[in-house]
């Protein structure tokens, strides 16, 4: 018998985001890394750790970390709306994830949703800087 | 026999000696590690003056990356991965970071 697997927190994550209303609503892309394309806002999901929570036997409830980038596109950057653009992603994302853990989702749990940072931080890799929201959020799931 | 309520105690505990002395030893946990996850990503990046071999400093109950290109190794950009040796380095250490 194979062991189970703890399950896919970046999957996990954009999966649950890509298919909320909310954030389909605001035309965003949500991925893995930059798109291709960036003349409409996206959101970047990054698994930063998951460790073991303390008080769960071993590899059953993990605490996962993300960094949740929120980037405003390239069309609202020229229309220089790029910074409210940014900041309502950030937090309807944040709205989103904080309710994750009453959605029902494939192989997961979610038990719980916590925020540990939420700034800006713009991109100086653009030229000029992209406007960009940072989430940090602690995740618990398990399979 | 009544007690008044001292409304100081949770800055006198803060800066007891016993409490600044386990402060310090966590921090130095944490720039332990913060120093093996920033030398994964091929630290120093852009060394500030005086730093040239080692971004991390720890002073008291603080750790810094005194790096200038800090900001793009901890939250990455468009070219950038992101490392994240300080927030790594605090759940490695054990503890957890404050909700908002």
């Amino acid at each position: 018998m194979s062991e189970p697997l703890i399950p896919d927190g970046e999957a996990l994550l954009a999966g649950y985001l890509r298919n909320h209303s909310d954030i389909e609503a605001l035309e965003a892309r949500v991925a893995g890394k930059t798109p291709s394309s960036q003349t409409q806002p996206w959101v970047r999901v990054t698994q930063l750790d998951a460790d073991n929570e303390a008080t769960s036997k071993p590899e059953w409830l993990v605490a996962y970390l993300f960094q949740i980038d929120c980037y405003a596109g390239e069309d609202s950057m020229e229309a220089h709306t790029g910074q409210a653009e940014a900041s309502v992603l950030s937090r309807t994302v944040r709205a989103a994830l904080a309710a994750m853990p009453e959605s029902d989702h494939d192989d997961a749990v979610v038990t719980s949703v916590r925020f540990t940072g939420h700034g800006r931080f713009p991109d100086p890799d653009y030229e000029p800087a992209r406007e960009r929201y940072i989430l940090d959020a602690t995740v618990h799931a398990h399979p | 026999m009544s007690f008044k309520l001292n409304s100081n105690i949770e800055r006198e505990i803060k800066e007891s000696a016993g409490v600044q002395k386990g402060q310090r030893r966590v921090a130095e946990q944490v720039g332990e590690h913060a120093r093996r996850f920033a030398s994964q990503a091929k630290a120093p990046w852009i060394p500030r003056k005086g730093h040239k071999n080692d971004p991390i400093v720890v002073k008291g109950n603080r750790v810094y990356n005194t790096d200038h290109g800090w900001h793009l190794v901890e939250f990455g950009s468009k070219n950038s991965p992101i490392w994240a040796p300080l927030r790594r380095a605090i759940r490695a250490a054990g503890l957890k970071d404050r909700s908002k």
